[in-house]
Protein backbone atom coordinates (compact mmCIF):
# COMPACT_ATOMS: atom_id res chain seq x y z
CA UNK A 1 0.00 0.00 0.00
CA UNK A 2 1.47 3.52 -0.77
CA UNK A 3 -0.44 5.25 1.56
CA UNK A 4 -2.53 4.60 4.75
CA UNK A 5 -4.95 6.92 6.42
CA UNK A 6 -6.33 5.96 10.06
CA UNK A 7 -9.05 7.75 11.66
CA UNK A 8 -7.79 11.14 10.73
CA UNK A 9 -9.42 14.20 12.07
CA UNK A 10 -8.88 18.26 12.15
CA UNK A 11 -10.27 20.97 13.64
CA UNK A 12 -9.48 24.69 12.34
CA UNK A 13 -11.23 25.96 16.11
CA UNK A 14 -14.96 24.73 16.71
CA UNK A 15 -15.17 23.79 12.63
CA UNK A 16 -14.26 20.23 12.19
CA UNK A 17 -13.05 19.73 8.32
CA UNK A 18 -12.13 16.08 8.59
CA UNK A 19 -14.04 14.10 11.05
CA UNK A 20 -13.18 10.76 10.50
CA UNK A 21 -11.52 9.78 7.44
CA UNK A 22 -9.64 6.30 6.69
CA UNK A 23 -8.35 5.71 3.35
CA UNK A 24 -5.67 3.15 1.49
CA UNK A 25 -4.53 4.46 -1.87
CA UNK A 26 -3.12 1.91 -4.07
CA UNK A 27 -0.09 2.40 -6.46
CA UNK A 28 -0.94 2.24 -10.21
CA UNK A 29 -4.20 3.89 -9.76
CA UNK A 30 -5.70 7.21 -10.46
CA UNK A 31 -8.36 8.57 -7.43
CA UNK A 32 -10.94 11.01 -7.83
CA UNK A 33 -11.73 12.73 -5.10
CA UNK A 34 -15.04 13.90 -5.29
CA UNK A 35 -16.90 16.32 -3.19
CA UNK A 36 -18.44 20.41 -3.31
CA UNK A 37 -17.05 23.07 -1.65
CA UNK A 38 -15.83 22.89 1.89
CA UNK A 39 -16.59 18.93 2.43
CA UNK A 40 -12.92 18.74 3.54
CA UNK A 41 -10.88 17.01 0.43
CA UNK A 42 -8.55 19.79 0.43
CA UNK A 43 -7.67 19.80 4.08
CA UNK A 44 -7.39 16.05 3.94
CA UNK A 45 -4.97 16.87 0.72
CA UNK A 46 -2.78 19.48 2.82
CA UNK A 47 -2.37 17.00 5.56
CA UNK A 48 -0.84 14.46 3.38
CA UNK A 49 1.22 16.73 1.86
CA UNK A 50 2.44 17.83 5.26
CA UNK A 51 0.75 21.96 5.17
CA UNK A 52 -1.49 21.33 7.62
CA UNK A 53 -0.43 19.86 11.16
CA UNK A 54 -2.30 19.02 14.59
CA UNK A 55 -4.59 16.39 13.65
CA UNK A 56 -5.34 13.23 14.83
CA UNK A 57 -5.09 9.68 13.61
CA UNK A 58 -2.18 8.48 11.66
CA UNK A 59 -0.88 8.55 7.99
CA UNK A 60 1.72 5.53 6.26
CA UNK A 61 2.78 6.64 3.53
CA UNK A 62 5.06 3.52 2.01
CA UNK A 63 4.85 1.70 5.47
CA UNK A 64 6.47 3.90 7.31
CA UNK A 65 4.76 7.01 9.40
CA UNK A 66 4.78 10.24 7.16
CA UNK A 67 7.32 12.91 8.01
CA UNK A 68 8.62 16.07 6.44
CA UNK A 69 11.17 13.84 4.21
CA UNK A 70 7.90 12.12 2.03
CA UNK A 71 7.74 15.88 1.04
CA UNK A 72 10.44 14.24 -1.48
CA UNK A 73 7.94 11.93 -3.29
CA UNK A 74 4.81 13.61 -2.78
CA UNK A 75 3.83 16.45 -5.06
CA UNK A 76 1.06 18.83 -3.90
CA UNK A 77 -0.12 21.37 -6.26
CA UNK A 78 -2.69 23.64 -4.05
CA UNK A 79 -5.82 25.32 -5.85
CA UNK A 80 -4.32 28.49 -5.55
CA UNK A 81 -1.09 30.02 -7.25
CA UNK A 82 1.55 30.34 -4.69
CA UNK A 83 4.90 31.12 -6.35
CA UNK A 84 6.72 33.80 -4.91
CA UNK A 85 6.03 37.34 -6.28
CA UNK A 86 9.26 37.70 -8.03
CA UNK A 87 9.54 35.04 -9.78
CA UNK A 88 9.55 34.03 -13.08
CA UNK A 89 7.83 31.17 -15.08
CA UNK A 90 11.57 29.48 -15.52
CA UNK A 91 12.47 30.82 -11.94
CA UNK A 92 9.83 28.13 -11.34
CA UNK A 93 11.68 25.51 -12.39
CA UNK A 94 14.85 26.40 -10.95
CA UNK A 95 12.65 26.61 -7.86
CA UNK A 96 11.80 22.66 -8.36
CA UNK A 97 14.81 21.87 -9.43
CA UNK A 98 16.61 23.18 -6.00
CA UNK A 99 14.78 21.38 -4.04
CA UNK A 100 13.04 18.14 -5.26
CA UNK A 101 15.70 15.12 -6.31
CA UNK A 102 12.48 13.75 -9.37
CA UNK A 103 12.52 16.94 -10.74
CA UNK A 104 12.99 16.87 -14.65
CA UNK A 105 13.83 20.09 -16.03
CA UNK A 106 12.81 18.63 -19.72
CA UNK A 107 10.01 17.72 -18.79
CA UNK A 108 9.22 20.41 -17.74
CA UNK A 109 10.53 22.77 -20.47
CA UNK A 110 7.86 20.33 -22.68
CA UNK A 111 4.71 20.54 -20.84
CA UNK A 112 5.72 24.56 -21.15
CA UNK A 113 5.34 24.39 -24.43
CA UNK A 114 2.60 22.26 -24.68
CA UNK A 115 0.50 24.77 -22.34
CA UNK A 116 1.76 27.94 -24.11
CA UNK A 117 3.99 29.75 -21.29
CA UNK A 118 7.23 31.19 -22.05
CA UNK A 119 9.76 30.88 -19.48
CA UNK A 120 10.32 34.66 -19.58
CA UNK A 121 6.69 35.40 -18.45
CA UNK A 122 6.16 36.84 -15.27
CA UNK A 123 3.99 34.12 -12.71
CA UNK A 124 2.70 36.67 -10.74
CA UNK A 125 1.25 38.05 -13.79
CA UNK A 126 -0.08 35.56 -15.38
CA UNK A 127 -4.04 35.40 -16.21
CA UNK A 128 -5.64 32.56 -13.58
CA UNK A 129 -5.83 29.73 -16.91
CA UNK A 130 -1.96 30.17 -17.46
CA UNK A 131 -1.36 30.18 -13.62
CA UNK A 132 -3.07 26.99 -13.14
CA UNK A 133 -1.06 25.40 -16.20
CA UNK A 134 1.87 26.69 -14.23
CA UNK A 135 1.24 24.63 -11.35
CA UNK A 136 0.27 21.99 -13.27
CA UNK A 137 3.57 21.75 -15.27
CA UNK A 138 5.96 22.27 -12.19
CA UNK A 139 4.06 19.23 -10.36
CA UNK A 140 3.71 16.96 -12.89
CA UNK A 141 7.07 17.58 -14.19
CA UNK A 142 8.31 15.76 -10.88
CA UNK A 143 8.38 11.82 -11.08
CA UNK A 144 6.79 11.64 -7.58
CA UNK A 145 5.37 8.61 -5.85
CA UNK A 146 2.35 10.05 -4.67
CA UNK A 147 0.52 13.21 -7.06
CA UNK A 148 -2.31 15.34 -5.14
CA UNK A 149 -3.90 17.54 -7.65
CA UNK A 150 -5.95 19.81 -5.37
CA UNK A 151 -9.09 21.17 -8.47
CA UNK A 152 -6.31 20.68 -11.56
CA UNK A 153 -9.39 21.99 -14.01
CA UNK A 154 -10.08 25.08 -11.93
CA UNK A 155 -9.47 28.42 -14.17
CA UNK A 156 -8.34 26.37 -17.66
CA UNK A 157 -10.74 26.30 -20.54
CA UNK A 158 -12.35 24.10 -22.25
CA UNK A 159 -9.50 23.02 -25.07
CA UNK A 160 -7.04 23.06 -22.91
CA UNK A 161 -8.86 21.25 -20.14
CA UNK A 162 -7.97 18.31 -22.99
CA UNK A 163 -4.40 19.15 -22.67
CA UNK A 164 -4.32 18.57 -19.14
CA UNK A 165 -5.92 15.62 -18.88
CA UNK A 166 -3.82 14.24 -21.43
CA UNK A 167 -0.42 15.45 -19.38
CA UNK A 168 -1.91 13.76 -15.98
CA UNK A 169 -2.83 9.99 -18.21
CA UNK A 170 1.00 10.41 -19.44
CA UNK A 171 2.50 10.63 -15.60
CA UNK A 172 0.22 7.63 -14.51
CA UNK A 173 2.55 4.91 -14.09
CA UNK A 174 2.63 1.41 -11.85
CA UNK A 175 4.67 2.89 -9.03
CA UNK A 176 2.65 5.85 -8.38
CA UNK A 177 -0.80 7.19 -7.42
CA UNK A 178 -2.49 10.30 -8.68
CA UNK A 179 -5.26 11.78 -6.80
CA UNK A 180 -7.74 14.58 -8.10
CA UNK A 181 -9.96 16.34 -6.21
CA UNK A 182 -12.73 18.19 -8.14
CA UNK A 183 -16.20 19.24 -8.26
CA UNK A 184 -15.98 19.06 -12.30
CA UNK A 185 -17.36 15.31 -11.97
CA UNK A 186 -17.96 15.45 -15.55
CA UNK A 187 -14.53 16.26 -16.69
CA UNK A 188 -12.85 13.20 -14.93
CA UNK A 189 -15.22 10.30 -14.85
CA UNK A 190 -13.59 8.61 -17.67
CA UNK A 191 -10.14 9.10 -16.53
CA UNK A 192 -10.50 7.82 -12.81
CA UNK A 193 -9.93 4.24 -11.65
CA UNK A 194 -11.29 4.69 -8.19
CA UNK A 195 -14.24 7.61 -6.98
CA UNK A 196 -13.80 8.65 -3.30
CA UNK A 197 -17.43 10.88 -2.49
CA UNK A 198 -16.56 12.72 0.79
CA UNK A 199 -19.09 14.45 2.75
CA UNK A 200 -18.81 16.81 5.78
CA UNK A 201 -15.14 15.25 6.41
CA UNK A 202 -16.27 11.96 5.68
CA UNK A 203 -15.98 9.19 3.53
CA UNK A 204 -19.49 8.51 1.91
CA UNK A 205 -18.48 6.09 -0.70
CA UNK A 206 -15.61 5.21 -2.26
CA UNK A 207 -14.59 1.85 -4.67
CA UNK A 208 -13.77 1.28 -8.26
CA UNK A 209 -15.36 3.62 -10.51
CA UNK A 210 -16.43 1.17 -12.75
CA UNK A 211 -17.83 -1.16 -10.18
CA UNK A 212 -19.61 2.05 -8.47
CA UNK A 213 -21.96 2.00 -11.67
CA UNK A 214 -22.80 -1.03 -12.14
CA UNK A 215 -23.88 -1.50 -8.31
CA UNK A 216 -26.12 1.56 -8.23
CA UNK A 217 -27.02 1.76 -12.22
CA UNK A 218 -25.73 4.77 -12.98
CA UNK A 219 -22.63 6.82 -14.24
CA UNK A 220 -20.14 9.01 -11.29
CA UNK A 221 -21.89 12.22 -12.13
CA UNK A 222 -25.25 11.00 -11.86
CA UNK A 223 -23.92 9.20 -8.29
CA UNK A 224 -22.54 12.58 -7.37
CA UNK A 225 -25.80 14.42 -7.71
CA UNK A 226 -27.80 11.66 -6.19
CA UNK A 227 -25.14 11.89 -3.23
CA UNK A 228 -24.62 16.25 -3.02
CA UNK A 229 -28.08 17.06 -4.65
CA UNK B 1 19.36 24.40 4.81
CA UNK B 2 21.55 26.14 2.02
CA UNK B 3 19.01 26.15 -1.02
CA UNK B 4 16.23 27.62 1.60
CA UNK B 5 19.08 30.59 2.43
CA UNK B 6 19.18 31.22 -0.69
CA UNK B 7 15.37 31.83 -1.94
CA UNK B 8 15.03 33.68 2.01
CA UNK B 9 18.18 35.88 0.73
CA UNK B 10 16.66 36.32 -2.65
CA UNK B 11 13.23 37.52 -1.35
CA UNK B 12 14.92 39.89 0.83
CA UNK B 13 17.70 41.32 -1.88
CA UNK B 14 15.06 43.98 -3.54
CA UNK B 15 14.86 46.01 -0.45
CA UNK B 16 18.96 45.78 0.15
CA UNK B 17 19.33 46.98 -3.83
CA UNK B 18 17.49 50.02 -2.70
CA UNK B 19 19.05 51.14 0.18
CA UNK B 20 22.17 50.29 -1.62
CA UNK B 21 21.04 53.09 -4.88
CA UNK B 22 19.78 55.21 -1.76
CA UNK B 23 23.56 55.30 -0.08
CA UNK B 24 25.45 55.49 -3.73
CA UNK B 25 23.52 58.46 -4.49
CA UNK B 26 23.44 59.94 -1.48
CA UNK B 27 27.36 59.24 -1.01
CA UNK B 28 28.45 60.66 -3.95
CA UNK B 29 26.12 63.70 -3.48
CA UNK B 30 28.51 64.14 -0.49
CA UNK B 31 31.78 63.53 -2.15
CA UNK B 32 31.01 65.73 -4.89
CA UNK B 33 29.91 68.53 -2.67
CA UNK B 34 33.13 68.56 -0.82
CA UNK B 35 35.36 68.10 -3.88
CA UNK B 36 33.45 70.95 -5.11
CA UNK B 37 32.95 73.10 -2.07
CA UNK B 38 28.76 73.45 -2.30
CA UNK B 39 28.12 73.23 1.61
CA UNK B 40 24.50 72.87 0.83
CA UNK B 41 25.10 69.51 -1.17
CA UNK B 42 27.29 68.10 1.74
CA UNK B 43 24.45 69.12 4.70
CA UNK B 44 21.31 67.72 2.79
CA UNK B 45 23.61 64.74 1.65
CA UNK B 46 25.02 64.19 5.61
CA UNK B 47 21.57 64.91 6.87
CA UNK B 48 19.84 62.14 4.52
CA UNK B 49 22.47 59.88 5.42
CA UNK B 50 21.79 59.48 8.77
CA UNK B 51 18.15 59.01 8.36
CA UNK B 52 19.10 56.46 5.55
CA UNK B 53 20.95 54.89 8.23
CA UNK B 54 18.43 55.34 10.79
CA UNK B 55 15.15 54.12 8.95
CA UNK B 56 17.67 51.54 6.89
CA UNK B 57 19.15 49.74 10.13
CA UNK B 58 15.36 49.38 11.84
CA UNK B 59 13.85 48.02 8.54
CA UNK B 60 16.75 45.66 7.79
CA UNK B 61 16.35 44.62 11.44
CA UNK B 62 12.61 43.79 11.43
CA UNK B 63 12.41 42.90 7.23
CA UNK B 64 12.56 39.16 8.49
CA UNK B 65 9.26 39.37 10.42
CA UNK B 66 7.78 40.97 7.40
CA UNK B 67 8.79 38.50 5.07
CA UNK B 68 7.48 35.19 7.53
CA UNK B 69 4.06 37.25 8.15
CA UNK B 70 3.91 37.70 4.60
CA UNK B 71 5.07 34.21 4.20
CA UNK B 72 2.06 33.05 6.18
CA UNK B 73 -0.72 35.68 4.89
CA UNK B 74 -0.38 34.15 1.75
CA UNK B 75 0.14 31.12 0.06
CA UNK B 76 3.48 31.98 -0.67
CA UNK B 77 3.94 29.51 2.32
CA UNK B 78 3.19 26.92 0.44
CA UNK B 79 6.50 27.28 -1.64
CA UNK B 80 7.85 27.72 2.09
CA UNK B 81 6.17 24.54 3.64
CA UNK B 82 6.09 21.87 0.51
CA UNK B 83 9.91 21.14 0.39
CA UNK B 84 11.34 18.02 2.05
CA UNK B 85 13.02 20.14 5.08
CA UNK B 86 11.86 20.12 8.72
CA UNK B 87 10.31 23.46 10.03
CA UNK B 88 13.68 23.93 12.42
CA UNK B 89 15.34 24.20 8.91
CA UNK B 90 13.49 26.45 7.13
CA UNK B 91 13.29 29.09 9.94
CA UNK B 92 17.06 28.30 10.64
CA UNK B 93 17.67 29.42 7.09
CA UNK B 94 15.32 32.42 7.67
CA UNK B 95 17.29 33.75 10.54
CA UNK B 96 20.49 33.43 9.14
CA UNK B 97 19.43 34.86 5.83
CA UNK B 98 18.17 37.70 8.20
CA UNK B 99 21.34 37.74 9.80
CA UNK B 100 23.66 37.99 6.66
CA UNK B 101 21.02 40.68 5.22
CA UNK B 102 22.17 42.75 8.40
CA UNK B 103 26.00 41.95 7.61
CA UNK B 104 25.53 43.56 4.42
CA UNK B 105 24.18 46.27 4.67
CA UNK B 106 26.10 47.38 7.15
CA UNK B 107 29.06 46.84 5.10
CA UNK B 108 27.06 49.06 2.70
CA UNK B 109 26.94 51.85 5.37
CA UNK B 110 30.78 51.29 6.36
CA UNK B 111 32.08 52.01 3.07
CA UNK B 112 29.75 55.02 2.29
CA UNK B 113 31.24 56.54 5.72
CA UNK B 114 34.76 55.38 4.41
CA UNK B 115 34.23 57.33 1.11
CA UNK B 116 32.89 60.79 2.54
CA UNK B 117 35.45 60.36 5.30
CA UNK B 118 38.30 60.38 2.91
CA UNK B 119 36.23 62.98 0.72
CA UNK B 120 36.32 65.51 3.44
CA UNK B 121 39.49 64.67 4.51
CA UNK B 122 41.43 64.67 1.28
CA UNK B 123 39.29 68.11 0.38
CA UNK B 124 40.09 69.76 4.17
CA UNK B 125 43.69 68.40 4.61
CA UNK B 126 45.03 67.38 0.95
CA UNK B 127 44.97 63.84 -0.37
CA UNK B 128 48.84 63.78 0.26
CA UNK B 129 47.79 64.39 4.59
CA UNK B 130 45.46 61.90 4.01
CA UNK B 131 47.03 58.53 5.12
CA UNK B 132 49.46 60.35 7.80
CA UNK B 133 46.46 61.56 9.54
CA UNK B 134 44.73 58.09 8.95
CA UNK B 135 47.34 56.56 10.69
CA UNK B 136 48.08 58.91 13.68
CA UNK B 137 44.20 58.31 14.04
CA UNK B 138 44.48 54.86 14.24
CA UNK B 139 47.27 55.10 16.64
CA UNK B 140 45.65 57.24 18.74
CA UNK B 141 42.31 55.21 18.77
CA UNK B 142 44.03 52.04 19.70
CA UNK B 143 46.41 53.96 22.17
CA UNK B 144 43.10 55.29 23.94
CA UNK B 145 42.41 52.92 26.76
CA UNK B 146 38.89 51.01 25.69
CA UNK B 147 37.51 48.94 28.23
CA UNK B 148 37.04 46.09 25.78
CA UNK B 149 35.18 44.43 27.75
CA UNK B 150 32.33 46.87 27.06
CA UNK B 151 32.88 46.78 23.89
CA UNK B 152 32.46 42.87 23.66
CA UNK B 153 29.31 43.41 26.04
CA UNK B 154 27.67 45.82 23.57
CA UNK B 155 28.40 43.67 20.62
CA UNK B 156 26.86 40.86 22.38
CA UNK B 157 24.13 42.78 23.80
CA UNK B 158 23.27 43.97 20.41
CA UNK B 159 23.04 40.57 18.64
CA UNK B 160 20.88 39.33 21.97
CA UNK B 161 18.66 41.89 21.48
CA UNK B 162 17.99 41.72 17.68
CA UNK B 163 17.79 37.42 18.34
CA UNK B 164 14.91 38.18 21.10
CA UNK B 165 13.49 40.36 18.67
CA UNK B 166 13.41 38.12 16.16
CA UNK B 167 12.33 35.17 18.49
CA UNK B 168 9.74 37.14 19.98
CA UNK B 169 8.25 38.20 16.23
CA UNK B 170 8.62 34.49 15.00
CA UNK B 171 6.93 33.30 17.83
CA UNK B 172 3.99 35.95 17.82
CA UNK B 173 3.34 35.35 14.09
CA UNK B 174 3.38 31.47 14.20
CA UNK B 175 1.20 31.59 17.33
CA UNK B 176 -1.20 33.66 15.77
CA UNK B 177 -1.48 31.98 12.48
CA UNK B 178 -1.74 28.80 14.50
CA UNK B 179 -4.57 30.09 16.88
CA UNK B 180 -6.02 32.51 13.70
CA UNK B 181 -5.59 30.43 10.32
CA UNK B 182 -7.19 32.61 8.04
CA UNK B 183 -8.09 35.98 9.29
CA UNK B 184 -7.45 39.09 9.16
CA UNK B 185 -6.99 40.05 13.11
CA UNK B 186 -4.24 37.41 13.09
CA UNK B 187 -1.93 40.45 11.57
CA UNK B 188 -3.14 42.77 14.89
CA UNK B 189 -2.69 39.79 17.26
CA UNK B 190 0.84 39.18 16.52
CA UNK B 191 1.72 42.63 16.95
CA UNK B 192 -0.02 42.55 20.30
CA UNK B 193 1.56 39.74 21.17
CA UNK B 194 4.37 41.03 20.50
CA UNK B 195 4.73 43.95 22.19
CA UNK B 196 3.38 41.48 25.20
CA UNK B 197 6.53 39.53 24.85
CA UNK B 198 8.84 42.27 24.91
CA UNK B 199 7.15 44.12 28.15
CA UNK B 200 7.22 40.97 29.58
CA UNK B 201 10.68 40.30 29.05
CA UNK B 202 11.78 43.93 30.77
CA UNK B 203 9.22 43.54 33.50
CA UNK B 204 11.49 39.90 34.45
CA UNK B 205 14.36 41.26 33.94
CA UNK B 206 14.08 44.80 36.25
CA UNK B 207 12.32 41.72 39.00
CA UNK B 208 15.83 39.99 38.51
CA UNK B 209 17.71 43.25 38.73
CA UNK B 210 15.75 44.22 41.46
CA UNK B 211 15.85 41.24 43.63
CA UNK B 212 19.67 40.94 43.46
CA UNK B 213 19.72 44.88 43.93
CA UNK B 214 22.38 45.46 40.65
CA UNK B 215 22.43 48.70 39.81
CA UNK B 216 22.31 50.41 36.03
CA UNK B 217 25.65 51.00 34.42
CA UNK B 218 27.59 48.07 36.11
CA UNK B 219 29.33 45.20 34.49
CA UNK B 220 26.62 42.80 36.72
CA UNK B 221 23.16 44.56 35.71
CA UNK B 222 24.63 44.05 31.52
CA UNK B 223 25.56 40.66 32.11
CA UNK B 224 22.29 39.82 34.08
CA UNK B 225 20.58 41.79 31.14
CA UNK B 226 22.78 39.99 28.70
CA UNK B 227 21.65 36.80 30.43
CA UNK B 228 18.24 36.54 30.21
CA UNK B 229 18.01 37.88 27.33
CA UNK B 230 19.66 34.86 25.99
CA UNK B 231 17.60 32.54 27.84
CA UNK B 232 14.60 34.10 26.22
CA UNK B 233 15.94 34.24 22.50
CA UNK B 234 16.57 30.42 22.81
CA UNK B 235 13.38 30.06 24.30
CA UNK B 236 11.46 32.01 21.83
CA UNK B 237 13.37 30.73 19.00
CA UNK B 238 12.33 26.87 20.33
CA UNK B 239 8.87 27.83 20.54
CA UNK B 240 8.58 28.82 17.29
CA UNK B 241 10.27 25.99 15.89
CA UNK B 242 8.37 23.97 18.08
CA UNK B 243 4.73 25.08 16.85
CA UNK B 244 5.90 25.47 13.11
CA UNK B 245 6.82 22.04 13.44
CA UNK B 246 3.60 20.40 15.01
CA UNK B 247 0.69 22.99 14.95
CA UNK B 248 1.28 25.41 12.27
CA UNK B 249 -1.08 24.62 9.26
CA UNK B 250 -0.17 26.65 5.68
Amino acid sequence: MLLECRNLKKNYGKKQAVRNITLDLERGKIYGLLGPNGSGKTTWMKMTAGLVKGWEGSISFEGHPLSFHDKAEIAYMSTEPFFYSYMKVSDVGKYYRDFFKDFNEDRFGELLERMDLSPSDKARTLSSGMAAKLKLAATLARDAKLYLLDEPLNGIDLVARDHVMQTIMETRGEENAIVMSTHLVDEIDQVIDDAIFVREGQIELQGNAKQLCTDYGMSIPDLYRKIYG
Amino acid sequence: MGKILKYEWKKQLFSKLVIGGILIVLTAAFVVGTLLEKDRWQTTAIVLLVFAGLFGSLYVGIESLLVLNRDLRTKESHMLFMVPYSAWSILGAKVLAAFLQIVLTSVLFAASFFLCFTAYVGASQGFAQFFPMLQRLLREWFDFQFDWKWVVLILCEVLISWMNMIGAGYASIIASRTVLVKSKLATPLAIILFLFLNWGMNQIIHLVAKALQLSNETYAYALTDLGISAVFAIILLFASGWMAEKKLSV
